[in-house]
C-alpha cells in the first residue's frame, strides 16, 4: 500500500513538473521568411513576415504581418521582435532569409555562423540576395492567396530544379566551408508586381565579390551539376531556336601534378527543340547538326567567359579545388590558390538533338 | 508472473479443507430432500402403484416428456422391485444406481430424476432427463465473415463441442472435463488433439484451471483473466472466438481450446499477439488478398493507437515539422480553439468512448442511431462551436474506425484504452515521451507469455517460419509446418514434397 | 527470474537461455550507440576524408579481439569472473571482474547522459534531466528486471528499428557531391592508425560477451554470428561515414558536432518534415540496449562476485545513475566522460589479449602440476 502512494505520488510528480514549457502552434508568432539590410550606424535593419492564419473560412486569403527592427546582430534581430511580438516567436519553419546586396558585399559571415549554428533551422531553406533592399521585398504583398515566404520560396525552389544551380542552406555551408569552392546564391529582384530572379551571386567565403545575369545561369549549371530541365535559347541564322534540356551530364578530369595541374571539364547535352522563331525550314539531320554546332560553340563561348572571370576574381564556385584535393595526395591548398588564375581548364561540350516535337 | 504461480499455489492449499466442508452440510439422502424442499419446484412423492418407489426431481430442470412416457409408464405398467429391475426396464439410456450422495446431489440439480426404493434406502436409481433450453446454433455475430462457415458457438458445452467434433472427425481429439466455480460449478471443457498438441501446453492449462479459485464462471472470459500469465497486462493472453471453424483450425496448428459450458466463446492458447490481427476471413481469401488486407489491418492499428499522440506532440512541441503546406490548414483550424492539443485531444477521445459505450449498451437499433446522431451533431456542433478543430475531428473518428477493424474484439477494447499513456507521454515529452511509451509496450509484450509461451512471437523469439502467417499469410503450399510456437509433437502439415511437386509443361 | 545458481553461475537454467543467432542482435545492438550520431567529426579531424580506412582497420581489429574473446571463453568455460577466479584467484580476480564491472557501468552512464544531451541540444533545450532521467531509468528498471532473455528481445527489436532509419542515408547521398568519393589517401599511417583508434571506441560493446556467453544456447555455434554482427556493425559505420562524406564538405565536417542528425534534417515527406525529431525519437529503440544491457552486466558481476540478488544491485545502480544526471551539465564535462570511457573501453580492449595470454600460462602451469 505505501508502495502504492509513492509511485502515485511519484506519477503525479511527473506530470506536473515533467511537462516542457510549450505553446501550442497556433499560439507561436511562425517566422517563415526574414530579411536583412544595412541599418544606420553599423546596425542591421531586420524584417520578418508573420503569416497570419484567419479561421478556416477565409483561408484562401494570406495575410501577414511585418516587423522591422533595428539591431546589432542577427540574435539581436530576433530579441528585437519579441519586444514587438504579441506572441512567443519561433523560427524553427524560417524557409527563406534574404540578404541585401550592400550587405552581401559587406559580408555575411556572423550571419552564416549563426545559422549553421541554430538546430531549430532546417537545412532546406533558401537564401538569397537582393538587389535592393530586402525589408522592402518582404513588405510588399504579391499575391491574395500566397504569403510572401511562399511566393519566394516556391520561386527559388521551382527555378533550382529548372536553370539555376540548386542553392540550399545546406549546399551554401558546404561550399562555404569546404576547402577549394567558394559559394553562390541566387539574386532576386524586386520587380512592379512580382520578383523575378535575376540572376547569381558569387561569394568569397564571406564577401559578395561578383553575379552573373540570369541569361548566362544556364551554362553556369551545366557546368555545375547534371541536370534535366532547362530552357535555352539562341539567335539562329536569320531567326532563334529554344532548346528544351533533357539530360546534361558533366564531368571534371584532372590532369597533370600538382605543380603544374589543368583541367578537363566534359559536358555532354541532349536536348530538344520546340521553337524555330522566324525559321522557315522543316528539321532534318543536316539542319540539327548545324543547331547543335551553334550551341556548341556558344556554350564554349559563354563558359570559357564565366570562367575566366573566376579567375579574376579568384573564386571557385565549380569546385575545382576540392575536386583537386580528392584526385591528388599533394594537394595544397595555398599552392593551389596561388596556380588558379593561370589554370588551365579546357571546356568540352558534346551536344545532341533528339527531338523537335510532335510537329515537323 | 512467478508470484502469480506461488500465491496461486498458497491460496489453493489453503482453501481446499473449508471447501470440504461446506459439502458435508447435509450427508444423508433425506436431509438433502429436506434441504431441497425450500424450493418450490423441487418434487418429490412416492408411487404406490404396482412399484412402490419414492420420485424426486426438480420440476423445472426435468423433462416431463421422458418422465411421464418413459418413466411412470413403466414403473406403472410393471412390478418392479428392486433398482436393477427399474434400471434394466425404464427406456431410458444411461440410468445408474448410486450411493454416492456427491453425485446424487451434482445429478439431481441438473435434472436428474432420482428413485428410491424402500429397501434401499442408501442406493437411488437417477434417470436422465434434462431439459436443456438452449439457443439455435445461429450466424456469428462479433466475427462475422462474409464468406466462410456461418455457424458460431451457443451456450450450451454439449452443442459447442458437438460443433468442433464435426468438424474434426478424429478418435485423437480429446476433451477433458471439470467443474469450476465454488457456486456455480460450471463445467469447463479442455480440448485438444492428441499427438498434435504438446502435452506440456495441456499440462499447464490443466494445471491452471484446477488451480482456480473462483467462486463462479459465468462466462469464458472469467477464466481467461484468472489463467492469464500476468492477469495486470491490457493485452488478453488467450485468443477468444465464436467461431467453430478457428477453434478447429488451431487445434488443427496444436493449440488447446478451452470450452466453457454457458459461454458462446472458446478460448485458444498458447496465442501471440499477431493472431489478434488475424481474421478468419484471410484464410479463405486468396493469399496476397489476405496479406494486403492483413496489412491494412496492422497499418490501421498502428493509425488507431498513435495517430492522436502524434497529433498532440507535433502540435505542442514539433512544428517544425509540418510542411509548410500543412501548416495554414492545422493553424487556421486551430486558431479559434481555446484548449490546448492535449486537452482537446483528450475531451475528443473520451466523447468517443461515450459513444462507442452508449452504443454498446443499447439495443441495435437505437444503438445505430445514437451512433450516427452522436457522431455527426455532436461533432459539428463542436468544430462549429470552436471547441475543436476539424483536422483533429477528422483523426480521432478515423482511429475509431481503424480501430473497429481488429477482428478479435478483445484486442479492440486493448487498442482503445492504450492509447491513453501515449497521449500523456506525448503532451510530456513529444516525439520522445511517444516513443517511450512504444518502448515500454514492446518491452511489456517481450515480458508477456501465453500458457508460458512467449506472446511477442514471432518477433521476438525472431521465428521466421512463424512470420509466414503473420502479418503476411503465403500461401497454404508454403505453410506445409506447424507453428514453432506450439512445439507441437507432429510438425508437419502435410508432405510439403508433394504439395510442391513441380510439373513440367504439358504433363 | 533469481533462481540462476549463484555459486556456480554456469549452469543457467534453459528457459534462460538464447539462441546463439541472438548474438548477432546483442553484440550489433550493443555497438550501434549514441556514438553513431556523431562519430564522424572525431574521425574526420585525425585522417580527413581517409578516415573510411581507419573503419575497415578498426573492423579489422575488433574481428580480432572477438576471435580473442571466444578463445578465452571456451577456454574458460564460463564467463569473466570465473576465468579471472581461474587464473587469479579469489581476492585479485574478484577485484579485476569488480573493475569490469565498473567499466560497464562507466558505459552505461555514458550513453545515459550522451542521449540526454542529444534531446537537450536539439529537441529540449529546458529538458529537466532528473524528471526525464527518472522515467528513463524507471524503463530501463523495467526491462532489466525482466532479465537477460527480455534485453535480448529489446536488442532485437532495436536493430529491427535501425534498419529503417538507415535506409533514410538515401536523402543525404540525394543531396550531396558524389564526386568527391575518390579512393586516394593522402594522409599518413600513424593518422589513419589514430583514427583507427578513435573508431574503436565507438564500436566499443563486444566486451560484454564476457558476461553474457553463459547464457548463449551452444555457445560455440554464435561465433559465426558475433563475427556476423561485427562485420554488420562495420558496415554501418562505413555506410554511415560515407554518406556524410558525400553530404558534406570535409572542413564542414569537423564543424559539425552530431554529422548523422544534422543530415537528416533534410529528409522531407509530403507529410512531415525535419526528421531529427523523429530520428532522435527513434534512437531511444537504439540507445536503450545499451543502457539495459550495461546495467545487466555491471550488476551480474557483483551477483557473482558477491553472490547479492541482482534485483538488489540494479536498484542500487538505478539510484547510482540517477543521482548525478541532475549535475552533469554542458558539452564540455559529458565529452570529458565520453572520452574518459573510450579511454576506459580501450585499455580493457588491450586487457584481453593479456588475460588470454596469461590464461594459457595458467593452465599450462596447472597442467604441469597435475602431471
Amino acid at each position: 500500500m505505501r508502495n502504492k502512494c509513492l509511485f502515485i505520488f511519484m506519477i503525479s510528480l511527473v506530470l506536473l513538473s515533467g511537462c516542457m514549457p510549450n505553446q501550442s502552434v497556433e499560439e507561436v508568432a511562425i517566422i517563415q521568411i526574414a530579411g536583412y539590410d544595412l541599418g544606420e550606424d553599423e546596425r542591421i535593419r531586420g524584417t520578418v513576415s508573420i503569416p497570419q492564419y484567419g479561421k478556416s473560412e477565409d483561408k484562401a486569403s494570406a495575410t501577414e504581418l511585418y516587423l522591422t527592427v533595428d539591431a546589432d546582430s542577427v540574435k539581436d534581430v530576433e530579441k528585437e521582435i519579441k519586444k514587438q511580438s504579441s506572441s512567443p516567436i519561433s523560427t524553427g519553419k524560417l524557409a527563406v532569409s534574404l540578404y541585401s546586396r550592400e550587405m552581401a558585399e559587406k559580408g555575411l559571415s556572423s550571419i552564416i555562423d549563426v545559422l549553421s549554428r541554430d538546430p531549430r533551422l532546417s537545412r532546406n531553406m533558401y537564401l538569397a540576395v537582393v538587389e535592393g533592399e530586402a525589408g522592402e521585398l518582404i513588405k510588399s504583398g504579391y499575391t491574395q492567396e500566397e504569403t510572401t515566404s511562399k511566393n519566394v520560396q516556391g520561386l527559388i525552389e521551382t527555378n533550382n530544379h529548372h536553370n539555376f544551380p540548386t542553392s540550399s542552406l545546406h549546399d551554401f555551408l558546404y561550399a562555404y566551408y569546404g576547402q577549394g569552392m567558394n559559394p553562390f546564391l541566387p539574386l532576386l529582384k524586386k520587380q512592379e508586381t512580382f520578383v523575378e530572379l535575376s540572376g547569381i551571386a558569387f561569394f568569397k567565403k564571406g564577401k559578395m565579390v561578383s553575379m552573373i545575369p540570369d541569361s548566362k545561369v544556364f551554362t553556369f549549371k551545366m557546368l555545375k551539376e547534371n541536370f534535366s530541365a532547362g530552357m535555352q535559347d539562341l539567335p539562329f541564322r536569320e531567326g532563334s531556336i529554344m532548346m528544351d534540356n533533357i539530360g546534361s551530364q558533366v564531368n571534371y578530369k584532372m590532369k597533370g601534378t600538382m605543380d603544374n595541374p589543368s583541367f578537363e571539364i566534359n559536358i555532354s547535352i541532349k536536348a530538344e527543340v520546340n521553337e524555330m522563331l522566324g525559321l522557315d525550314v522543316t528539321p532534318n539531320p543536316q539542319l540539327a547538326n548545324e543547331m547543335e554546332k551553334a550551341f556548341v560553340d556558344y556554350f564554349k563561348k559563354e563558359a570559357n567567359e564565366l570562367i575566366k572571370m573566376f579567375k579574376e576574381k579568384e573564386i571557385d564556385p565549380l569546385g575545382l579545388g576540392s575536386f583537386a584535393k580528392t584526385r591528388r595526395r599533394d594537394f595544397d591548398l595555398t599552392k593551389w590558390e596561388e596556380h588558379y588564375p593561370e589554370l588551365d581548364i579546357d571546356v568540352k561540350v558534346d551536344m545532341e538533338i533528339t527531338e523537335y516535337g510532335i510537329f515537323s | 508472473m512467478w508470484k502469480w504461480k506461488r500465491k496461486g499455489k498458497q491460496k489453493s492449499s489453503k482453501q481446499q479443507p473449508s471447501n470440504q466442508q461446506s459439502t458435508k452440510q447435509s450427508d444423508t439422502i433425506p436431509k438433502f430432500i429436506q434441504v431441497m424442499s425450500n424450493s418450490e419446484d423441487f418434487v418429490t412423492y412416492t408411487l404406490s402403484g404396482r412399484t412402490k418407489c419414492t420420485i424426486s426431481y426438480i420440476k423445472t430442470m426435468c423433462d416431463s416428456k421422458i418422465l411421464n412416457r418413459s418413466v411412470l409408464t413403466t414403473l406403472n405398467d410393471n412390478h418392479l422391485h428392486t433398482l436393477h429391475d427399474m434400471q434394466e426396464k425404464i427406456p431410458v439410456e444411461d440410468i445408474q444406481i448410486t450411493k454416492d450422495l456427491d453425485v446424487i446431489k451434482e445429478k439431481v440439480m441438473v435434472g436428474y430424476i432420482m428413485l428410491q426404493v424402500r429397501d434401499a434406502k442408501e442406493e437411488v436409481l437417477l434417470i436422465p432427463a434434462v431439459s436443456l433450453e438452449a439457443r439455435e446454433v445461429s450466424v456469428p455475430e462479433v466475427e462475422f465473415s462474409v464468406v466462410g462457415p456461418k455457424e458460431a458457438f451457443v451456450e450450451t458445452l454439449n452443442t459447442n463441442i458437438n460443433l468442433i467434433r464435426k468438424r474434426l472427425p478424429l478418435p485423437q481429439l480429446n476433451i477433458k472435463e471439470m467443474n469450476i466455480g465454488k457456486v456455480t460449478k460450471t463445467r469447463v471443457a479442455i480440448v485438444y488433439i492428441d499427438g498434435i498438441a504438446n502435452q506440456d501446453n495441456v499440462d499447464t492449462v490443466t494445471q491452471r484451471l484446477e488451480d482456480i479459485e473462483i467462486d463462479q464462471v459465468t462466462d469464458s472470459s472469467f477464466i481467461t483473466q484468472v489463467i492469464a500469465d500476468n492477469s495486470n497486462s491490457p493485452f488478453p493472453q488467450l485468443l477468444d472466438t465464436e467461431r467453430p471453424d478457428r477453434v478447429t483450425s488451431n487445434l488443427i496448428e496444436g493449440k488447446v481450446a478451452i470450452l466453457v459450458d454457458g459461454s458462446p466463446h472458446a478460448l485458444t492458447c498458447p496465442t501471440t499477439v499477431v493472431e489478434f490481427f488475424g481474421a478468419s476471413d484471410d484464410y479463405f481469401l486468396p493469399w496476397h488478398l489476405a496479406t494486403a488486407f492483413r496489412l491494412i489491418r496492422l497499418f490501421a492499428v498502428i493509425f488507431s493507437v498513435l495517430s492522436t499522440p502524434l497529433y498532440v506532440a507535433v502540435l505542442t512541441y514539433h512544428h517544425e515539422m509540418i510542411p509548410a503546406e500543412l501548416m495554414a490548414t492545422i493553424v487556421s483550424s486551430r486558431s479559434d480553439i481555446p484548449f490546448p492539443p492535449i486537452l482537446e485531444v483528450i475531451v475528443l477521445e473520451l466523447t468517443i468512448e461515450l459513444l462507442r459505450e452508449a452504443g454498446a449498451r443499447l439495443p441495435t437499433k437505437i444503438g445505430q442511431t445514437i451512433g450516427i446522431v452522436g457522431g455527426i451533431v455532436i461533432g459539428t456542433a463542436a468544430v462549429d462551436a470552436g471547441l475543436t478543430s476539424n483536422v483533429l475531428l477528422i483523426i480521432v473518428a478515423l482511429s475509431a474506425l481503424a480501430s473497429f477493424t481488429t477482428p478479435v474484439y478483445q484486442i479492440g477494447n486493448t487498442i482503445r484504452l492504450i492509447r491513453f499513456p501515449f497521449i500523456i507521454g506525448a503532451q510530456l515529452w513529444g516525439l520522445i515521451g511517444i516513443s517511450m511509451c512504444m518502448v515500454f509496450y514492446i518491452g511489456h509484450l517481450i515480458k508477456l507469455q501465453s500458457i508460458g509461451r512467449p506472446f511477442f512471437e514471432p518477433l521476438y523469439p525472431l521465428r521466421l517460419k512463424d512470420l509466414k502467417d503473420s502479418f503476411i499469410r503465403l500461401p497454404f503450399n508454403k505453410q506445409t509446418e506447424r507453428p514453432v510456437l506450439m512445439r507441437t509433437g507432429d510438425p508437419q502439415r502435410m508432405n510439403s514434397s508433394r504439395v510442391n511437386a513441380k510439373r513440367d509443361i504439358d504433363e | 527470474m533469481n533462481k540462476i545458481n549463484n555459486s556456480q553461475g554456469l549452469q543457467i537454467p534453459e528457459k534462460y537461455l538464447v539462441t546463439p543467432a541472438y548474438v548477432f542482435f546483442l553484440v550489433n545492438s550493443m555497438q550501434v550507440g549514441v556514438g553513431i550520431l556523431g562519430f564522424e567529426k572525431y574521425l574526420v579531424e585525425k585522417a580527413g576524408f581517409d578516415a573510411w580506412v581507419s573503419i575497415l582497420i578498426a573492423g579489422g581489429i575488433l574481428h580480432v579481439v572477438l576471435w580473442m574473446i571466444y578463445r578465452l571463453l571456451q577456454k574458460g568455460g564460463g564467463d569473466i569472473v570465473h576465468i579471472h577466479k581461474l587464473v587469479f584467484g579469489k581476492y585479485i580476480g574478484g577485484f579485476l571482474s569488480l573493475l569490469f564491472c565498473a567499466y560497464f557501468t562507466l558505459l552505461a552512464f555514458t550513453v545515459l547522459i550522451t542521449f540526454i544531451e542529444v534531446i537537450k541540444v536539439w529537441v529540449f533545450p529546458g529538458l529537466q534531466s532528473w524528471i526525464f532521467g527518472f522515467v528513463l531509468l524507471l524503463l530501463v528498471y523495467y526491462l532489466v528486471s525482466g532479465g537477460f532473455r527480455v534485453i535480448t528481445g529489446v536488442c532485437l527489436i532495436s536493430v529491427l528499428i535501425g534498419l529503417p532509419i538507415l535506409l533514410l542515408k538515401f536523402f543525404p547521398v540525394q543531396a550531396g557531391h558524389t564526386m568527391t568519393i575518390y579512393p586516394v589517401l593522402s594522409h599518413d599511417i600513424t593518422e589513419i592508425l589514430s583514427a583507427s583508434k578513435q573508431s574503436v571506441l565507438s564500436f566499443l560493446g563486444l566486451e560484454f560477451l564476457l558476461i553474457y556467453y553463459p547464457f548463449i544456447k551452444n555457445p560455440k555455434k554464435s561465433k559465426k554470428w558475433a563475427h556476423f554482427a561485427v562485420f554488420y556493425t562495420t558496415m554501418i559505420y562505413l555506410i554511415s561515414l560515407l554518406v556524410t562524406f558525400v553530404y558534406y564538405s570535409e572542413e564542414q565536417l569537423k564543424q559539425v558536432v552530431w554529422g548523422t542528425i544534422s543530415a537528416w534534417k533534410i529528409v522531407e515527406f509530403p507529410f512531415i518534415e525535419r526528421f531529427e525529431f523523429v530520428g532522435i525519437a527513434m534512437w531511444l529503440y537504439v540507445v536503450l540496449p545499451n543502457i539495459c544491457l550495461g546495467l545487466w552486466g555491471a550488476t551480474r558481476i557483483p551477483k557473482r562476485v558477491f553472490n547479492i540478488k541482482q534485483k538488489y544491485l540494479v536498484i542500487i545502480f538505478c539510484i547510482g545513475f540517477y543521482i548525478p544526471l541532475g549535475f552533469i551539465e554542458g558539452r564540455p564535462v559529458i565529452d570529458a566522460i565520453n572520452t574518459f570511457s573510450g579511454q576506459a573501453g580501450f585499455y580493457i580492449i588491450l586487457y584481453i589479449p593479456v588475460l588470454l595470454a596469461l590464461k594459457i600460462i595458467s593452465d599450462k602451469v596447472r597442467k604441469r602440476h597435475e602431471k
